[in-house]
């Protein structure tokens, strides 16, 4: 189904709310425009109107329970299954995506936290329920020890909350086969899972195997191994930078393969809890694993989020930090092992609160005894949502460092049938950036930038490899010896491309491995991440804030396609073929100013100009710009651009009117044309419309 | 919040005092692997986080018999003849054990195979090696391997360094 939306499945939600009380063993939640991304519903975030929302499962009474609505006008939905085991899956409305789950901690002294399910974290928006009730569902648990369910208190079984959520699965719906892969490795790294290995943890045996859901406990042996001791040196800090950068770059490869690779698939991440927090009352744990558990965990869910198809964050960090937040840490010690050997990994109660989550981040929704915390109600599942406002394309293309690039522009554009700029690279630093994003639209205000693009290879690639990857200020890597700090180590954000075994080059983690990465894409394959940029301290002073890309970094950012070469050796003779490379903005428009009218220009005595217009309701200021007429006559080609005069002072020319007065000395020598904008809440009114009703160029409106 | 860890420190080291009179220093003793050797430092693969923490702390205790390496290991009050795998209900059966002495008697390398716990369905594979270094402490490794339905799953290396209690 996916999509409800008819009046047929509003009238059987309004038939089932008449039999049975909205209060008891109830589902229900709103959908919202999540303004900020942060998945909560924050004072003016409106309703979403019109999403499907699905809820499916079976009844402890008996039975099944399938269900379509459309959210109200105030955003809500609410069905009334009873006790029983559900899947609750809303479908992205067309141009939103949906923001991760919500990530707002459990408030500090609060009361009445109630384990395993804690704060509900639900996810939605993929294809699993139409998978599982198509009547088979294989499912791959990948990753590490967590997804093992190791411990050395040995009080839970061997994949122990995949089974159980596997179980549930199930439950929901009772005919369907659902196999689980045992897949996951305990003491591997995100390396391990991109190895070209016989292993299933390996993303080209999960592609192989087509899971249709695949769940992913990545990360935590990355950090531990790399991590300095207190008082570290820059040099250590550094290293331990240099490893979180390599697993978050191999991460991107993992879960971008998959979702390419398995068309239809879910794919889960957990978030990575506090492994090493075991004491936190006496922060024993280095400051430098305090301060970037809550980095890695942002890397995560924005690595997760920026995907072609987006992958749901499965919030386990969360959940463990609010123990952290009572500051007496008594309940989250018991969630760690604490026998000899281990201090790391879950007990049998953390390894529940896993399951919770992960159940929670792929729509799972239990009423009764089936629910982790028996509740017969869950009320609050809401989903916020982003709107696409934007899809740029750049502008601009540079080779560099000796790259061969074949019709560079079909890069620009989605609209030219399939032709790509085709780019060999060879074993050094050649490169393809493409640049020119355009900044112009001033009524955006970006939350989230994706980027992404459309690319396949030719020829055969063996050792020698290529990374696609974007930067928001064009400059893609550190200088030499920069010294890494939690607010200056992100510089691009990865695309294509894994660390790979030559990385990170201070102590490459798998130098024996042949490739790292999945090379070869004979057809057009989607890639996409989330950009990036550093944090800054928060006003709190605690933690990170994560601000946006602003619309001046959309101006500056760009697209690369770079060789990585591994072996460094003659022999790989293959292209990078874009078929176009974007970058999706997702945020909130501002109303724009309708035009500036009634624009007359006299002629003043000393050869200035006296230029009159009307007032336009709520403008800041007024710019002018001079443009070439007989170019535009000529060429049809604007060009005002170059000739601005900015936030122009006025004054009053009688009712509803505004004058302005450029000196002789300024006025153009040439034959010009004239075009008078003001600006409302930071937004520039358009430069006049064609006859056609085409804007006229707004990349030439420059003024700030 | 964690119980405090000076006692039973205190505990052990006036014991030792009582049995060894001297520091092993000042007595001028030859490097040697046999002695009581308390793990004061346990890492993670390359990390630097120490994972030991004084409660419950774990003892080697290895002397030299009839020309073979043989000991005892001892963890929160569970005593175990050496090589050692203690799970949660105490020390675990070995299989396969091997003991190798390295040729000057300053260290030894020892492997075994074991099931963690009873019922539990994975084999550990674990290789432990011991060199007592320039500082009189003894490095040690212990990798774990995981095996499964006959794969191997897996594997970790703690780095350890233990301290000496009493002299040879």
């Amino acid at each position: 189904m996916r999509r409800a939306g008819s009046a047929l499945a509003l009238l059987l939600a309004s038939a089932v709310f008449a039999l049975a009380p909205a209060a008891a063993q109830t589902l229900s939640g709103a959908a919202f425009h999540d303004r900020n991304g942060n998945g909560l519903r924050d004072a003016g975030e409106e309703a979403l109107t019109g999403v499907a929302v699905r809820v499916a499962g079976q009844r402890d009474a008996g039975g099944a329970f399938d269900q379509s609505v459309s959210t109200a006008t105030d955003g809500a939905f609410a069905f009334s299954p009873g006790n029983g085991c559900y899947i609750v899956d809303l479908e992205d409305p067309p141009g939103w995506r949906r923001s991760y789950a919500r990530t707002d901690e459990f408030a500090q002294g609060s009361a009445g936290y109630a384990e395993p399910a804690g704060v509900r974290r639900v996810g939605a928006g993929m294809a699993l329920l139409e998978t599982l009730l198509g009547g088979s569902l294989r499912y791959t648990s990948m990753g590490d020890s967590i997804a093992w369910n190791w411990n050395s208190c040995f009080d839970t079984s061997t994949f122990w909350y995949s089974r159980q959520v596997r179980d549930r699965l199930r439950c929901v719906a009772p005919s369907a086969t659902v196999a689980l892969d045992e897949a996951a490795v305990k003491g591997e790294h995100t390396d391990d899972l991109l190895v070209d290995d016989s292993d299933l943890n390996s993303v080209f045996r999960v592609i192989d195997a087509q899971s249709k859901l695949v769940t992913i406990s990545i990360i935590g042996n990355d950090l531990l191994n790399a991590e300095p001791p207190d008082n570290p040196t820059q040099e250590q800090v550094n290293r331990a930078v240099a490893e979180i950068l390599d697993a978050r770059q191999n991460l991107q490869e993992i879960l971008s393969s998959l979702v390419a690779g398995i068309p239809g698939a879910t794919i889960e991440l957990n978030t990575l809890y506090d492994n090493l927090a075991y004491n936190c009352a006496t922060a024993n744990s280095s400051a430098f694993h305090r301060e970037w558990v809550p980095l890695v965990n942002r890397i995560l869910r924005e690595v997760a989020w920026g995907q072609a198809r987006r992958v749901t964050s499965a919030e386990v960090n969360l959940e463990f930090a609010h123990e952290d937040l009572l500051n007496s840490c008594t309940g989250f010690q018991n969630r760690i092992c604490q026998l000899f050997g281990d201090r790391i990994h879950p007990t049998a109660p953390g390894y529940a609160i896993i399951r919770e989550k992960v159940w929670e981040s792929i729509g799972g929704a239990n009423l009764g005894p089936k629910d982790g915390n028996g509740a017969t109600s869950l009320t609050g599942l809401d989903h916020g949502y982003l709107q696409r406002v934007l899809r740029l394309y750049p502008t601009a293309w540079e080779a560099r460092s000796g790259a061969q690039v074949t019709d560079p522009a079909a890069a620009f554009s989605e609209g030219d049938g399939g032709a790509g700029a085709s780019i060999r690279l060879g074993i050094g630093s050649e490169e393809a950036r493409f640049s020119g994003f355009p900044s112009w639209y001033d009524e955006v205000v970006p939350v989230k930038v994706v980027a992404g693009l459309r690319y396949r290879t030719t020829g055969t690639v063996s050792d020698d490899l290529y990374r696609i990857e974007a930067s928001v200020n064009d400059q893609f890597r550190p200088p030499a010896g920069h010294p890494y700090s939690a607010t200056n180590w992100i510089f691009s954000t990865p695309i294509v491309g894994g660390g790979g075994p030559n990385a990170p080059a201070e102590g490459p983690d798998y130098p024996s491995a042949r490739l790292l990465v999945r090379p070869n894409v004979p057809a057009y394959r989607e890639a996409s991440a989330t950009l990036m940029k550093n944090p800054v301290p928060s006003p709190s002073g605690r933690g990170y804030d994560w601000p946006a890309v602003t619309r001046a970094e959309l101006g500056t950012a760009a697209v690369r396609v770079v060789a990585a070469p591994q072996a460094g050796t003659p022999g790989d003779d293959y292209r990078v073929v874009v078929d176009a490379a974007w970058l999706d903005v997702y945020g909130t428009v501002k109303p724009r100013p309708g035009e500036v009218t009634g624009v007359t220009v006299t002629r003043l005595p000393d050869g200035g100009l006296e230029v009159a217009f009307d007032q336009l309701a709520g403008s800041e200021l007024y710019n002018l710009y001079f443009g070439d007429a007989a170019l535009l006559a000529s060429q049809g080609r604007y060009d005002h651009g170059a000739r601005a005069r900015c936030a122009v002072a006025t004054t009053a020319a009688g009712p509803g009117r505004l004058k302005t007065t450029v000196p002789a000395a300024e006025v153009p020598a040439i034959f010009s044309y004239l075009v008078v904008t003001g600006r409302a809440d930071g937004v520039e009114s358009p430069a006049g419309f064609a006859s056609s009703g085409a804007e006229r160029d707004r990349s030439q409106n420059g003024c700030p | 919040m964690r119980t405090s860890s000076i006692l039973p420190v205190c505990a052990a080291f006036a014991l030792s005092a009582l049995i060894a009179p001297l520091p092993v220093a000042a007595q001028g003793a030859a490097p040697s692997l046999a002695g009581s050797w308390r793990l004061a430092e346990q890492y993670y693969g390359t990390g630097q986080k120490n994972f030991v923490e004084d409660s419950d702390p774990y003892r080697l205790e290895l002397r030299v018999e009839g020309g073979a390496l043989v000991g005892r290991a001892s963890l929160a009050g569970r005593l175990a003849s050496w090589p050692a795998y203690f799970g949660p209900d105490g020390p675990r059966p070995l299989q396969d054990v091997t003991v190798t002495p390295d040729a000057d008697g300053l260290g030894a390398r020892t492997t075994f195979r074991v099931t963690p716990a009873p019922g539990d369905d994975t084999w550990l594979f674990v290789t432990e090696t011991l060199r007592v270094g320039p500082d009189g402490k003894l490095a040690a490794t212990l990798t774990v391997e995981f095996e499964r339905m006959g794969e191997r799953k897996g594997a970790f290396t703690w780095r350890r360094v233990f301290v000496r209690e009493e002299g040879p």
